[in-house]
């Protein structure tokens, strides 16, 4: 009896200790489960426990059952038992039908496989004790528990397990009143030799998992090694866009650790431009299964990227579970980009300005022949009608109204010479300063007739009495002349001409106007402006930006010889001025002229 | 009654020199004398002595500027005023009476009315 209660403390003790263990365990896998940054580590072990799958333990199971079902069916037990016997039998091989339906991925958890055991042990302890086959052989069939524990990577789960079934079968046989009979020493050793062989099997097991796990630390420091050493970001992302880890890189860059960024969502780290454009295309590996890439800018950290999206999937379903993205710096490469066409840009401009002087040279060459060719027999025209007018007998209304219609056709042409010579002749200009209202009212006068004739409104505001710009005065007069004449031109049926001339400030960068020595205009410098609004029909959004080309004009034929505005914006480019036009259709146009100042 | 002035026109374009003529004659103020060559300017102008010369600037052969230069050489003709006619420059550049002095020499730009002329001439003259 004081025997019984020695074993009975042994065994309470021993189940405390396993408690204990089985507790410190949970707490470790609890950890490991907290601490995502173990998750390489936990990686590596489900890496070697992948080993035992579904198939191995249903096979280990169904054998323990039908052995066990066996020995106790024939066992000597023929009493009351044995009706509890069958009951364990079925439940038993129910219990195979159990893991033949749990999901494979559950083999991987610790726990499960870890009650699994237990619960054979357990189950082995009751067989016995139910077929009262203690005393055979049926002992022997632990030893595939022993096996089966042994898959597992713990060793010390292993021992505690064999501890604790070396126990409880020690006093099934202690019960069966086998130790003390002459068999006694041959039972009892049956339990060292129990824990001997888990031992065993145990280190040998280990052993390999050792060499094993040895392999796959150095293959996995070699790879750590490459992701950590890169000065690419490299991380890893689940499907709601939460980081699942990160190289040093990332936690560099933003000042955190491996801890405190995983778990976070993308948007913490990004704008929401930024993480919507990621979440598309995390979708999209999610979805498709293949790699994408793009490239991004870091608002952040001001950088331009390239980001590659990869998927991670599942061994055994290939299912995309997690997404490892590289990001890799390309500032230099956006730059240099950027160096380039700013480059292609300047020799762009370049070759068109060679282009255009070169155009404009062979129309100097052209105008010059053209109009002495042209003007000689226009020459000839005018003189001869005159002549006719002056010699012709009976002459009469109809004759006068002729002679008159034919010298305003002989003007008309000569204006198209005149032009075409001035738009390609690069005369030298006669700079003085010029008071430019004073210069708007003496053009407005000079049409004058023109601006009656279409009831047009003239509407004058200038901010200072007098604004002096630095111009050749018949030039600046003619590119007025012809701006009013085009505004005039826009309005049949009349309508208004605001003219307004102020003193302004270049404030913004545009073309000419900047910091380049070629510029025009310095930022902050003084320049006089100068505007003419007509609300007139407008000039269409196609049109607009080659209203300044040589021949254009919308003007019906004979109206307009298609040089005005590109004499217009050859004065003021030579004038280092500038010239632009803004319009709404059937609303109105603006010409702004951007002048230098007369004491610059 | 006022003599009339005497002109020489030296233009190589026949039917100009024609109708110029026809037309300032018709004014009733001018005589006109016309050739197509420099050369024949040069001699006509010598032997008439005109009051002025209207003289194209360009010409085959001797050039206007040749022709001016050889009158303003000769003591004979060298006070005799000379007005060149240009297709090449126009209007705005000769200035609004049609006319410029430039180098001593004034300008008539092509093409130009008998209006345009008869004022260029009489300011001149004046």
């Amino acid at each position: 009896m004081e025997e019984n209660q020695v074993a009975d403390l042994a065994t309470q003790k021993q189940l405390m200790k396993y408690a204990e263990d089985i507790a410190k365990l949970h707490h470790e896998l609890k950890k490991e489960r907290e601490l995502p940054s173990k998750v390489d580590r936990k990686e590596l072990k489900a890496g070697i426990e992948r080993s035992i799958t579904k198939k191995h333990i249903f096979i280990i199971n169904l054998m323990v059952t039908i052995i066990l079902s066996y020995l106790t069916i024939f066992g000597p037990t023929r009493d009351i038992l044995l009706i509890w016997s069958h009951i364990f039998i079925v439940f038993y091989l129910s219990s195979n039908l159990f893991i033949l339906y749990i999901p494979s991925r559950y083999f991987i958890e610790k726990t499960i496989f870890y009650y699994l055991i237990f619960f054979h042990s357990f189950m082995i302890c009751l067989g016995m004790y139910l077929s009262g086959n203690a005393g055979t052989d049926f002992y022997l069939i632990y030893f595939l528990i022993i096996g089966l524990a042994s898959m597992s990577t713990s060793l010390k789960y292993l021992m505690i397990n064999t501890t604790a079934f070396a126990f409880v079968y020690g006093y099934i046989l202690f019960q069966k009143g086998l130790l003390g009979g002459e068999m006694g020493t041959s039972y009892s050793l049956r339990l060292p030799f129990m824990i001997i062989i888990a031992l065993l099997f145990g280190y040998i097991v280990d052993g390999l998992i050792k060499d094993k796990s040895r392999s796959l630390k150095a293959s996995e420091e070699k790879y750590r090694s490459l992701v950590e050493s890169t000065d690419d970001s490299i991380y890893m992302v689940d499907k709601n866009c939460q980081y699942l880890s990160a190289n040093s890189k990332v936690l560099s860059d933003y000042g955190l650790t491996e801890i405190q960024i995983v778990g976070k969502n993308y948007s913490d780290f990004h704008s929401l431009e930024e993480t919507r454009e990621f979440a598309n295309r995390a979708k999209k590996v999610f979805e498709t299964g293949s790699a994408t890439y793009y490239e991004a800018y870091n608002k952040k950290l001001d950088r331009w990227v390239m980001r590659t999206l990869s998927p991670i999937k599942e061994p055994d379903t290939a299912k995309v579970k997690a997404i490892s993205v590289v990001s890799t710096n390309i500032i230099e490469r956006v730059e240099a980009e950027k160096e380039l066409k700013m480059t292609y840009n300047k020799l762009k401009k370049a070759q068109d300005q060679l282009i255009q002087t070169e155009k404009m040279a062979a129309l100097g060459r052209l105008a010059s022949g053209l109009a002495h060719q042209i003007r000689n027999p226009l020459e000839i025209i005018i003189m001869g009608v005159e002549f006719l007018g002056n010699t012709l007998h009976n002459k009469d209304i109809n004759h006068e109204k002729s002679i008159e219609k034919i010298k305003q056709a002989v003007n008309r042409t000569n204006q198209i010479i005149t032009d075409f010579l001035r738009f390609s002749r690069k005369s030298e200009l006669k700079f003085e300063s010029v008071d430019v209202c004073q210069l708007l009212d003496e053009t407005i006068r000079l049409i004058e007739h023109r601006i009656n004739v279409k009831k047009i409104k003239i509407d004058r505001n200038y901010s200072e009495e007098s604004i002096e710009v630095k111009a050749d005065r018949n030039l600046l007069e003619q590119v007025f002349m012809n701006l009013l004449n085009n505004g005039i031109d826009a309005m049949p049926k009349g309508g208004e001409i605001k003219i307004k001339v102020k003193t302004s400030k270049a404030m913004h960068v545009e073309d000419k106007i900047g910091g380049r020595t070629k510029d025009y205009f310095k930022i902050g410098g003084k320049m006089i402006v100068v505007e003419i609004k007509d609300t007139g029909e407008g000039i269409p959004e196609d049109v607009l930006p080659i209203v300044f080309e040589p021949f254009f004009t919308t003007k019906e034929s004979g109206k307009g010889t298609g040089l005005g505005l590109s004499l217009a914006h050859l004065i003021i480019d030579r004038h280092q001025g500038i010239i632009n036009v803004q319009s709404e259709v059937n609303k109105c146009t603006k010409f702004t002229l951007k002048l230098q100042p007369a004491n610059n | 009654m006022e003599s009339k002035k005497k002109i020489l026109l030296i233009d190589d374009e026949k039917d100009f020199c024609f109708f110029v003529k026809g037309n300032l004659e018709h004014t009733g103020e001018f005589d006109v004398l016309v050739t197509t060559s420099g050369k024949e300017g040069i001699k006509l102008a010598r032997g008439e002595k005109p009051d002025l010369i209207l003289l194209d600037l360009n010409m085959p052969g001797m050039s206007g500027d040749e022709v001016a230069q050889i009158l303003s050489d000769r003591p004979e003709t060298k006070e005799i005023p000379v007005v060149f006619l240009t297709a090449l420059v126009t209007k705005d550049e000769v200035g609004n009476a049609s006319m410029a002095s430039i180098g001593g020499y004034n300008y008539i730009a092509k093409p130009v009315t008998t209006e345009e002329l008869v004022t260029v001439i009489r300011e001149i003259l004046k």
